[in-house]
């Protein structure tokens, strides 16, 4: 086994300082650009560079960067509530699931292999595009769609956990089954569960990016990344910044989130591979 | 792996284990699944907003009339389970029905496509797997170096990278600029077709091969942390023999995630082919959703489902008669 | 309901292009040289081209028309099949597969069939032929896309030798633009037909006419193909093999096009003009394309059953900005519900646009636009929204800056984006009180639009009486000078209460290969047969 030297926690900082502005830009996006859906339409569109707008402008004359700063809580907010959402129902089922086992284990794992039979993106285009629904309706598909994968970790970790000597002295002490689940497996769990939320943020930030780009979610002048990558098709041969501009933020986010969830999830192995 | 628990407990739900036996409980399983997401997938025209009979006219003039003759036409006014009988009969000998949109059967319409993406498909499993899982492999071997970090930064990349961004670059730089592979269209079929779909595969691929790569790395590395790696070190195994151990027993969970892999191949092509106007069921399900076209929909989505599901089940096949462990444990 | 009533579904399905394009047309009977110049001002030739490979913005499932409709349908039907009459390059009619013909009555029309015409295989077109192929436009269930074009027409029978007798219901001048390839009737026979099982336009079956072409394959959603015959009495078309390829984005043209794939798109779209301008060797030709598109006013939803309403929203539109902006100048400001055109052939462009000046001209004034706001009885404003289709960028973009424009006022317009198959249910429907039209014009009859606009179930469900009665005035009127009057007079009418507002008349682009050229290049010319005008620039 290699030798652990004390690193300087280098990627915290890194992906922080990312993550930092696009959290600045989601929050106070109504102070920073208050006027980012202002049209002008004089101007028509300009490309990077052009006086007051660092990434051009599109046909009706906003200007693109503030249109990606008022876009980010579009593009971070869904997400985060999906990742949230999916947890919470991992965490509820999956611990029942580990703990309990039997028909009610049984059960739920064929529930999640259901849901795991079908393709994220194909099922959100399907139900959100049938009943017209909006931003939030695929907000909710995608978290139930995201939950399988939760229950099954979450189930899994909890498995690992009741193997354990602490959770056998608690059985014998006569503690509550609800108690031994929630009150000493679960705290055990939650770095992991923390961790794969991370990553399922950034998942989910692809996929209702591919999503809007598809045309469903949010409408037209919204600020929003996916809908800025669609509409820039057709700006591109006068504005190359509206491509550029959403496509780098929704990688630099999506990368940032990833690599910090993966650090997180490496520190939480080393702390456990001590017994 | 979480996988290995779940096959492990069904493996000891079957007393005899015989891979027979196996296969048989896995396809009942396999056939309840369909079977539920068949009932799903034909409720989608009732769960629809708005009245059946008035979604399946589209276009065409609403008359009272021309209601009337949709409602005989498809059974509407009968109880639901049998509507839902009468559907999978069809279905069942092939009949999806007609497309609202183009008036021709809905078979007729998946026929060409349905190549187009399954050939889009194994191109890009193909060039994600010999991409991804050698260097998964190689920088597990090798955690923390340079190899190993560069790639997985790459890899970071790749999944957050969006598809058409992605697509659009690949085709200014190898499809105009140095002019190797063509800029749109699905070729004359043969090779042709295949030099295609060259550069909407990679673009897949770009995604899934950081999913796979992860993957591959994170189970590699959990095999090399088991204790019988370091038995099998102070054993004297040589280094060789060692590594071919861990890597069959790694790639055993990596083979039972590859099915899931598969999945969300299936979502990716929808985008690839939207982005390159590539004439596959992808980008057959876009407009279809768009414009609610219920037997397409219905048509594509079960056809989908039902590929992953075998996949899944031919993976898990695969995984009982590779792993030793299970096996055994059958045999008892 | 009288045909004109029932909404050209085919010139909405239109909508999913930019607009139509032009080119050219093949002049009435004998030469089809002879054109003076051309549209490019470039000068060229009529030389040998071995293939010539068209993209299309969309794609096409059937190449019959009668069931799948789109302007693209009509562009490679009207290369393989021919009608009774074409249209001119000023939308005059002219003989086509008849030599002549003759309104012996309001409702009768007599037509002599040409001497000598064949179809593709030689077999000679006969009276026959023309009174089945009626019968197959009339039939709701092989044409479900045309067929109320006929609905008021009572029989087609053969009359003579080489004649045809094709009476109406009930008298109306427009039935003249009825048997044209660029509307509703494309001549087969009954042989090829019934050989094919009762299909029309599939890839099995293709399309059978008397026209310069004959399709050799096609793959729905890909493309189609087209050979020359020799068999067409125009002559022999200079382009070999047409091959046509179905290519969705509009960023995949552009390449195709940069890398030589393709010799010419049409209907490319505004957005990418300087793309297409800055790709080498690539010529863009523009034309007015006989479209129009307006906002288009539920009377029958508040608050638009209030007059001072309508107008304030009416005095809100800057036209002339739109034009320039959105549309890149490419379009006109429109000032009424017929385009130019329409009616150049009885009073030449100029003259057009004069006359239909006076219908509706409101400058844009925000000031004014208080004022009659004031007037309402919503004088603070109010919330509505506007459906638009996904496949008009400039519409969705007109209205979002209107959106803007109205928001001093206390108005505040939601605009939400839909695939143009769920617009079409829009139209009307009392949901959607603030609504658009984009209508291409199917023929050069000046009445198309108006007779839907203002007839029956209307989407404005605006009535009137003096404009009805000017309408059906119009129906009978067989002098074109004064029919022109009287539309125009019933628009003036009508619009006076503004249940309509014309924003602009539309502009098609196509660019080419520019080794190449199209001939004397309008707004009909897709009306018949067009690959015959390509020519080889010198």
């Amino acid at each position: 086994m290699k030798l652990r030297v004390t690193r300087k926690p280098v990627v915290p900082i890194v992906t922080g300082i990312p993550l930092a502005i696009i959290a600045i830009f989601v929050i106070a996006s109504r102070w920073i650009v208050p006027n980012a859906t202002r049209q002008d339409i004089m101007t028509g569109v300009t490309s990077p560079g052009t006086a007051g707008h660092l990434f051009g402008t599109d046909q009706l004359g906003r200007d693109i960067g503030q249109l990606a700063i008022a876009g980010a809580s579009s593009a971070v907010v869904g997400p985060i509530v999906i990742a949230l959402g999916s947890m919470m129902i991992g965490i509820l089922l999956g611990t029942f699931a580990g703990y309990m086992g039997g028909w009610l284990d049984l059960l739920l794992s064929k529930y999640a292999d259901l849901l795991l039979a079908l393709p994220t993106t194909l099922v959100a285009l399907v139900v959100t595009g049938l009943v017209d629904g909006g931003y939030w309706v695929t907000v909710l598909v995608l978290i139930m769609l995201f939950s399988p994968t939760d229950i099954r970790m979450v189930r899994g970790s909890v498995i690992a956990q009741t193997g354990r000597p602490y959770i056998e002295s608690a059985k014998v002490l006569g503690l509550g089954r609800l108690r031994i689940m929630f009150r000493h497996i679960l705290p055990n769990v939650l770095p992991v569960a923390f961790s794969t939320m991370l990553l399922n943020v950034a998942f989910a930030l692809v996929s209702m990016s591919a999503l809007s780009f598809l045309g469903l979610g949010v409408g037209p002048g919204v600020p929003d990344w996916g809908r800025q990558l669609s509409d820039s098709r057709d700006l591109l041969d006068r504005n190359w910044g509206s491509l550029v501009l959403p496509a780098m933020l929704i990688i630099i986010t999506a990368a940032a989130i990833n690599l910090l969830g993966d650090w997180l999830q490496e520190r939480y192995e080393e702390s456990s591979v001590a017994r | 792996m979480d996988t290995a628990h779940s096959h492990r407990r069904l493996t000891q739900l079957i007393s005899r284990g015989s891979l027979t036996r196996f296969i048989i409980v896995r396809l009942a399983a396999t056939g309840l699944l369909l079977l539920v997401l068949s009932f799903v997938v034909f409720a989608l025209l009732h769960l629809t907003p708005g009245d059946p009979a008035r979604n399946l006219v589209g276009v065409r003039n609403v008359t009272p009339e021309l209601l009337q003759s949709i409602r005989d036409k498809y059974h509407l006014n009968d109880p639901f389970i049998s509507q839902y009988l009468r559907w999978l009969g069809n279905v069942l000998h092939g009949d999806f029905g007609e497309s609202i949109r183009n008036n021709t059967t809905v078979t007729t319409l998946l026929a060409d496509r349905v190549m187009l993406t399954l050939q889009l498909s194994s191109l890009s499993f193909v060039l994600t797997v010999v991409l991804a899982v050698p260097l998964g492999i190689a920088a597990a071997w090798r955690t923390g170096s340079v190899l190993d970090r560069s790639i997985s930064a790459a890899s970071i990349v790749g999944v957050g990278a969006p598809t058409y961004a992605v697509g659009l670059l690949l085709l200014y730089i190898f499809g105009l600029w140095f002019n190797i592979f063509p800029v749109y269209g699905s070729g004359d079929g043969g090779f042709d077709r295949w030099w295609h779909l060259v550069l909407p595969a990679i673009t897949l691929a770009s995604g899934l091969a950081a999913m796979v790569f992860k993957l591959t790395r994170t189970a590699v590395v959990a095999e090399l942390n088991q204790d019988y790696v370091v038995f099998a070190q102070s054993r004297g195994l040589t280094h060789r023999q060692i590594r071919s151990l861990v890597l069959r027993n790694a790639m055993i969970p990596v083979a039972t995630s590859l099915g899931l892999v598969f999945a969300f191949l299936f979502g990716g092509t929808i985008l690839v082919e939207v982005t390159f106007a590539l004439q596959g069921i992808g980008s057959l399900l876009a407009g279809s959703v768009t414009f609610k076209d219920l037997p397409v929909v219905q048509a594509i989505t079960l056809l989908t489902a039902t590929f992953i599901a075998l996949t899944a089940l031919s993976v898990d096949i695969l995984y009982y008669v590779v792993d030793p462990r299970v096996r055994k444990r059958g045999k008892q | 309901m009288s045909p004109s009533v029932q909404f050209n579904r085919r010139t909405l399905l239109a909508g999913t292009g930019v607009s139509a394009l032009a080119m050219l047309i093949a002049a009435c009977g004998g030469d089809n040289k002879g054109m003076a110049g051309n549209g490019s001002g470039v000068s060229g030739s009529l030389k040998e081209i071995d293939l010539l490979t068209v993209a299309f913005p969309s794609s096409l499932s059937n190449l019959y028309p009668g069931q799948e409709a789109g302007n693209f349908n009509y562009y490679v039907a009207c290369l393989v099949g021919e009608g009774l009459v074409a249209p001119d390059g000023t939308g005059k009619l002219v003989p086509a597969l008849a030599s002549k013909w003759e309104q012996t009555s309001p409702t009768t029309y007599v037509y002599t069939l040409r001497d000598g015409a064949k179809f593709s295989d030689g077999v000679p077109v006969t009276p026959e032929d023309i009174v089945y192929s009626v019968g197959i436009s009339k039939d709701e269930e092989k044409s479900p896309n045309i067929a109320y074009y006929w609905a008021n027409v009572d029989k087609a029978e053969k009359t003579g030798d080489n004649e045809v007798t094709i009476t109406l219901a009930s008298p109306d001048v427009a039935f003249e633009w009825g048997p044209c390839a660029a509307n509703a009737l494309w001549i087969t026979s009954q042989a090829y037909v019934e050989g094919n099982g009762g299909e029309m336009g599939t890839p099995k079956a293709l399309l059978y006419g008397t026209g310069p072409y004959k399709v050799t394959k096609f793959e729905p959603d890909t493309m189609v193909e087209l050979e020359r015959v020799d068999t067409w009495w125009g002559g022999v078309p200079p382009v070999k093999t047409v091959r046509i390829e179905f290519i969705t984005e509009e960023a995949t043209r552009v390449l195709a096009r940069k890398s030589g794939d393709i010799d010419l798109a049409i209907s490319i779209s505004l957005d990418q003009l300087g793309q297409w301008e800055n790709a080498a060797d690539t010529s863009v030709l523009f034309a007015p394309d006989r479209s129009y598109a307006g906002i288009d006013f539920n009377t029958a939803v508040e608050p638009f059953d209030d007059i001072h309403v309508r107008r304030a929203i009416a005095y809100a539109c800057d036209r002339a900005t739109v034009v320039e902006k959105l549309l890149v100048g490419h379009g006109e400001p429109a000032t009424a519900l017929i385009t130019p055109d329409q009616i150049s052939s009885v009073l030449g462009l100029d003259g057009a646009r004069q006359a239909l000046k006076g219908v509706l001209d409101l400058p844009f004034d925000l000031d004014k636009a208080k004022a009659e706001l004031a007037l309402s009885k919503v004088p603070d404003g109010f919330s509505t929204k506007v459906g638009v289709s996904s496949s008009a960028p400039q519409i969705s973009q007109f209205f979002q800056s209107l959106a803007e424009t109205v928001k001093p006022l206390g108005i505040d317009i939601q605009v939400e984006e839909m695939p143009v198959e769920q617009w079409y249910d829009t139209i009307g429907s009392a949901d959607w009180g603030l609504a658009y039209m984009w209508y291409f014009n199917a023929t050069g009859d000046p009445a198309e639009m108006s007779s839907w606009f203002f007839g029956e179930g209307n989407p404005a469900s605006y009535s009137n009486d003096a404009v009805t009665k000017l309408m059906a005035q119009a129906k009978e009127e067989t002098d074109p000078a004064k029919r022109v009057e009287i539309l125009i007079e019933a628009q003036k009418t009508a619009l006076a209460d503004i249940p309509y507002v014309p924003l602009w008349w539309g502009e098609a682009a196509t660019a080419i290969n520019s080794k190449y050229t199209i001939e004397d290049f309008g707004s009909y010319s897709l009306l018949s047969p067009w690959t015959p005008r390509i020519l080889t620039v010198d």
